[in-house]
């Protein structure tokens, strides 16, 4: 609670939108439903619709659900930006057309990216935060569930790779365009390299063995982009940055990639390219920039494989559950 | 009986004669007639310079590069270098838009924009790859012309498809709005720098009214920004369809929806009424090539 008030003073936050101004407004509202239920009881309403009550408990149990949700995360931001002000780091709670190169940020129509921190040391330069996709007011949300990202920048441009994680998918690598590379010994059962075609031999010159030993250290659960200038690690959205452990895990692994990348990219050129696709003032051959398309969200392909199978089992039923149900009865 | 009484509502006929016999219908569209003949014979606004600043001299010409942006602000008359029109809260507005607060931070801005552009590899590689054709076929590639040659320079054939169309779709939309005569048939988009040099010179003059800088050195910095940006077009109307493009491509990402130029590509009404002399337009008088 501490914390929570030493951010919200170091924040500025306006008085009517800081944590206690909330509460009072959650208890003032709760009270007055209490009241208006015990009011509907007395007149011997409820007793005459007793649907009143249930939707009385209900959106009250929806409220304070609503309301915890709201506290715990605003605690957890709350220690995140405190840390990050103790280690001279920049902290945005909020932040919104960030334009981010990366396949995972440019396939939302709208994102918001909730407890960033960004590092200007030249020795662990990075920025990480929680990605979301949103909806606006004439358009619905990208399905794509919440992730984490480290962005990490690169010496110099590289081709477009991502490395896949087979066991667990953070962001959708499906309908990517390029050329599948599997790799060598026990890094094939967990990644596998989404690399564009000519850029075989480039993807193995940055991704060493001893890189990838690193990010399997990451455990099954991150995926890796490099694009343009930047690196990009995915993590789940339910990763705790909040967290000490977690946090330390976190800056030596930007430190160690970021000093990997930077041996690995900084003196990389794309040779195999000629004016035309490649003009001049651009590093990477046009086959390279980017793989082709965008990823399909598993979670969409499920819905609507959910949805078709649904309305064609119903349709099914309407054409001949009739006669099934004649037959067995 | 009232006069209303007589019509037959299940009659279309009868209806329509009722109205015609009232004079109060007469009025009505007498007025909005009127109204439609006032808009149409009054002419359009003429853009009005500061007279303090020169109008046609080399300094004005430099500075005439960021006539969309400044008058889209707006921040004052184009020739104005002190961006006088800014009002206390649209100078914080600025700062916080632009992050400007220190000379530094307005000096890396317009660094930023001169140098990295706002561009995307992917965009400068389609439009030179567009550009290297016109120049082989001598006119202006169609689209599936202009697609084959992406995908064979290894592009993907979906992103090259969305991408031409999206250019070709702004094209269509500015040569419309604007006109023909201004955007010739033979203009069209080789790169989409146009926006972010014209932002540079704007934001050259926005640091003299945050107190950044004094006239001359904004002078100074808009000569260089002119010096590394003029040649990569020919005309006012290749920078001026450049601009746009490049502003509705920038904040839509280069996805096109049926609103998108709508919302980005207001730009157009200044590009006209700076390309047309009878508006007293800057771009209609002053020469591209300067000195």
């Amino acid at each position: 609670m501490r914390t929570l008030l030493a951010y919200e003073r170091a924040a500025r936050i306006p008085l009517h939108r800081r944590f206690f101004a909330v509460l009072a407004g959650v208890l003032l509202l709760t009270a007055a439903i209490v009241a208006g239920l015990w009011w509907l009881g007395s007149n011997g309403v409820l007793a005459r619709v007793p649907l009143l009550a249930v939707f009385g408990t209900f959106y009250g149990v929806l409220g304070a659900f609503g309301f915890v949700w709201y506290a715990v995360a605003l605690s957890r931001r709350a220690r995140l930006a405190m840390f990050a002000w103790a280690n001279g780091w920049a902290y945005a709670d909020l932040l919104q057309g960030t334009r981010r190169p990366g396949s995972a940020f440019t396939r939302m129509r709208r994102s918001i990216e909730r407890g960033v921190i960004a590092s200007e040391d030249a020795r662990i330069p990075f920025e990480l935060g929680v990605a979301h996709s949103v909806g606006g007011r004439d358009e619905t949300a990208t399905v794509q569930r919440p992730f984490a990202f480290i962005e990490l920048p690169l010496p110099a441009k590289v081709p477009h790779i991502v490395l896949r994680n087979r066991r667990r998918s953070i962001v959708p690598t499906l309908g990517l365009g390029g050329a599948r590379m599997d790799l060598e010994g026990h890094f094939a059962s967990t990644f596998q390299l989404l690399v564009p075609e000519g850029y075989q031999r480039d993807a193995l010159y940055i991704f060493t063995p001893d890189l990838m030993a690193r990010v399997l250290d990451l455990g099954a659960g991150a995926e890796l982009e490099l694009v343009e200038d930047r690196a990009y690690v995915y993590l789940p959205g339910s990763t705790r940055f909040d967290r000490p452990d977690v946090m330390q895990t976190t800056v030596q692994l930007a430190e160690e990639l970021h000093r990997r990348f930077a041996a690995r990219t900084g003196p990389y050129r794309d040779e195999s390219t000629g004016p035309i696709e490649r003009p001049e003032g651009v590093a990477i051959g046009l086959g390279g920039q980017r793989l082709g398309g965008q990823g399909v969200s598993l979670l969409a392909v499920a819905g609507v494989s959910a949805a078709v199978i649904l309305s064609a089992g119903i349709t099914a039923f309407a054409l001949f559950g009739g006669a099934i149900l004649r037959s067995g009865g | 009986m009232h006069g209303s009484a007589r019509v037959d509502l299940n009659d279309l006929g009868s209806l329509i004669g009722w109205l015609f016999a009232q004079w109060w219908v007469w009025v009505i569209v007498g007025v909005v007639v009127l109204f439609f003949l006032v808009i149409w014979i009054m002419p359009a606004a003429k853009v009005k310079p500061s007279e303090a600043y020169s109008t046609d001299d080399r300094e004005a010409n430099e500075i005439a590069l960021g006539f969309l942006q400044i008058v889209n602000q707006p921040s004052g008359p184009w020739n104005d270098p002190t961006a006088s029109a800014l009002s206390a809260g649209e100078k914080k507005r600025l700062v916080e838009m632009w992050g400007v607060a220190t000379r530094e931070e307005w000096l890396a801005g317009i660094e930023r924009l001169v140098t990295v552009r706002r561009r995307r590899d992917v965009w400068v590689t389609c439009l030179a790859i567009r550009a290297e054709l016109a120049g082989r076929l001598g006119r202006v590639p169609k689209s599936k012309e202009w697609t084959a040659a992406i995908i064979e320079a290894g592009g993907d054939k979906r992103d090259a498809r969305s991408f031409v169309a999206a250019i070709e779709g702004v094209e269509t939309q500015v040569r419309k709005l604007v006109g023909k005569d201004i955007v010739t048939p033979d203009v069209y988009v080789r790169t989409l720098d146009g926006y972010a040099l014209g932002q540079a010179v704007a934001l050259a003059t926005w640091g003299v009214a945050l107190g950044h800088a004094d006239v001359p050195e904004a002078r100074a910095i808009i000569h260089r920004i002119n010096e590394e940006g003029r040649p990569a077009f020919s005309s006012w109307a290749d920078f001026g369809l450049s601009y746009i493009t490049g502003r509705v491509m920038h904040w839509s990402d280069g996805v096109i929806g049926e609103k998108t130029f709508d919302k980005f590509g207001d730009g157009w009404s200044e590009f006209k009424a700076a390309s047309t002399a009878k508006r007293n337009g800057p771009w209609a008088s002053l020469p591209w090539r300067v000195g």
